[in-house]
């Protein structure tokens, strides 16, 4: 497995570099903004800074699921499926290497925040208000607590697991049925659309029944934690079988 | 031993493999003939593991193919199939990694012969180099069975002496080797048996040695007898 994931992680270093460069441009007009005291500058670097580390995030697991595509789909497919690996191994270095990413990305991000944070502190030495202030807006908002925040934190991970999963199964399932043939990438986008908004309907109606997504708990994002990681576990599974047992490559 | 056991294959409407039977021995070098299309490379496919037959099995050592039999079963196809950021020596790595059979120095030795580098980027290869690479990666294993499919496509007389030689240096005699080319005349000299496979089906086994002596027929006029009819 361990080889296996040193090359899926060497397959998406390219867009990671990307994603990077993008980043360091980016940060480097929030930096300039702040030292030149330009405020312009300052507030639409940091916005679109915020922007990027969400999209940039998404991008990750959606090329994930690029790369499987890719993978099934083209003559590349044999440098896996001729190794002898089983695919829930395969399948399972792909999405540890999703999940990796995702997490890298994401701490990745939030220390680049509190970096900006600490510069801008340091450069007006207001760094206790500013938090007094962001912790005043956002208690009052979504009655946060570290509690909270945590287990959310949590809750969306493990959700956009499921989603990768999802996609991977969606994959898996147009190139066992069409063979690499055109047209399955519009079949497996039309599967994970399906499927993901029965499953969205059937967790918030059965597993929060009368809550509302505006009152977050740690009972609420539990509950999302523990439904998302089983159903992810059963899409990995149900994938990998039928790669092992159904798919051509 | 390969046994291919009432093996079909459909893809929706199309027959690929109609019902095909047969045994491959060690010892052996295979030419698999047949016009494009004759489902030569499904074929081979199945025995790679690469696709499941519709019915029918293919039994490496009395027991169905499976993740296990890839250990030993060095399968090449016609297309490149490398990651396009690799080097000749990320390709070494990358079968030394996942290949237990794999043996770095034969794989340097057949870069060498081959007139190939190290440091080559793969997106640079030319068809006939990509050609060579694929050889020298699949060679480079020490497997019972290599299946080689269409090798010589796309290179010049040269460097198709330079991948048979390769290819017959490089096995050993209780390997099974099989050779699919529409080169028939470049295999009459290296093979000794001759598998035809026509519309799907398995047309028959022949050797070549008895071929000769016997009726004084060549592989080349086996082929056309087959074929043109």
């Amino acid at each position: 497995m361990g080889k296996l994931l040193k090359y899926e992680f060497r397959k998406t270093l390219g867009i990671k570099m990307i994603i990077l460069a993008i980043t360091a441009v980016i940060e480097a007009f929030v930096l300039i903004g702040l030292y030149t005291e330009s405020e312009d500058t300052f507030a639409i670097s940091t916005c679109i800074l915020v922007l990027e580390s969400f999209v940039a995030i998404i991008l990750i697991g959606i090329y994930g699921i690029r790369l499987l595509h890719k993978d099934l789909n083209t003559k590349q497919s044999y440098m896996l499926f001729m190794t002898p690996n089983s695919s829930y191994k395969i399948l399972g270095s792909k999405v540890i290497e999703s999940g990796a990413s995702i997490i890298i990305g994401g701490s990745f991000f939030i220390a680049l925040g509190a970096l900006d944070a600490v510069l801008i502190s340091a450069k007006y030495g207001e760094l206790e208000e500013m938090f007094d202030a962001l912790g005043y807006f956002f208690s009052d908002l979504v009655r946060l607590d570290s509690g909270v925040v945590i287990t959310s934190l949590f809750s969306m991970l493990v959700s956009w697991l499921f989603v990768i999963t999802l996609g991977f199964f969606a994959e898996v399932i147009a190139a066992t049925l069409l063979n690499g043939r055109k047209h399955s990438s519009i079949l497996s986008f039309i599967i994970f659309i399906v499927i993901l908004i029965v499953v969205s309907n059937v967790v918030a109606n059965v597993a929060h029944p009368g809550s509302s997504s505006s009152y977050i708990s740690i009972s609420y994002n539990i509950i999302n934690i523990v439904i998302y990681a089983l159903l992810s576990l059963v899409m990995y599974f149900i994938t990998a079988w039928i790669m092992d047992n159904k798919l051509s490559v | 031993m390969l046994e291919s056991v009432n093996v079909t294959k459909k893809f929706l409407n199309k027959v690929a493999v109609d019902n095909v039977s047969m045994t491959l021995e060690p010892g052996h070098i295979y030419a698999l003939l047949g016009p494009n299309g004759s489902g030569k490379t499904t074929w081979m496919k199945m025995v790679a593991g690469l696709i499941k037959p519709t019915s029918g099995v293919i039994l490496y050592k009395g027991a169905p193919v499976s993740i296990e039999s890839r250990k030993e079963i060095a399968y090449m196809s016609t297309e490149p199939y490398f990651y396009d950021w690799m080097t000749v020596l990320d390709v070494g790595k990358y079968y030394q990694d996942f290949f237990g059979d794999f043996d770095f120095n034969k794989y340097a030795r057949l870069i060498d012969l081959m007139e190939l580098s190290m440091d080559l980027k793969l997106k640079n290869l030319s068809s006939g180099m990509m050609a060579k690479l694929k050889v020298a990666a699949t060679m480079g294993r020490n497997s019972k069975i290599y299946m080689l499919d269409e090798p010589l496509n796309g290179i010049d007389l040269l460097a198709r002496d330079q991948v048979m030689k390769a290819v017959l240096t490089e096995t050993s005699p209780d390997n099974i080797l099989i050779i699919s080319s529409h080169l028939v005349e470049e295999l009459e000299s290296v093979v000794d048996r001759a598998i035809f496979i026509k519309e799907a089906k398995l047309q028959g086994i022949y050797d070549l040695e008895l071929m000769r002596s016997g009726s004084g027929v060549s592989i080349a006029d086996k082929y056309r007898e087959v074929y043109a009819r």
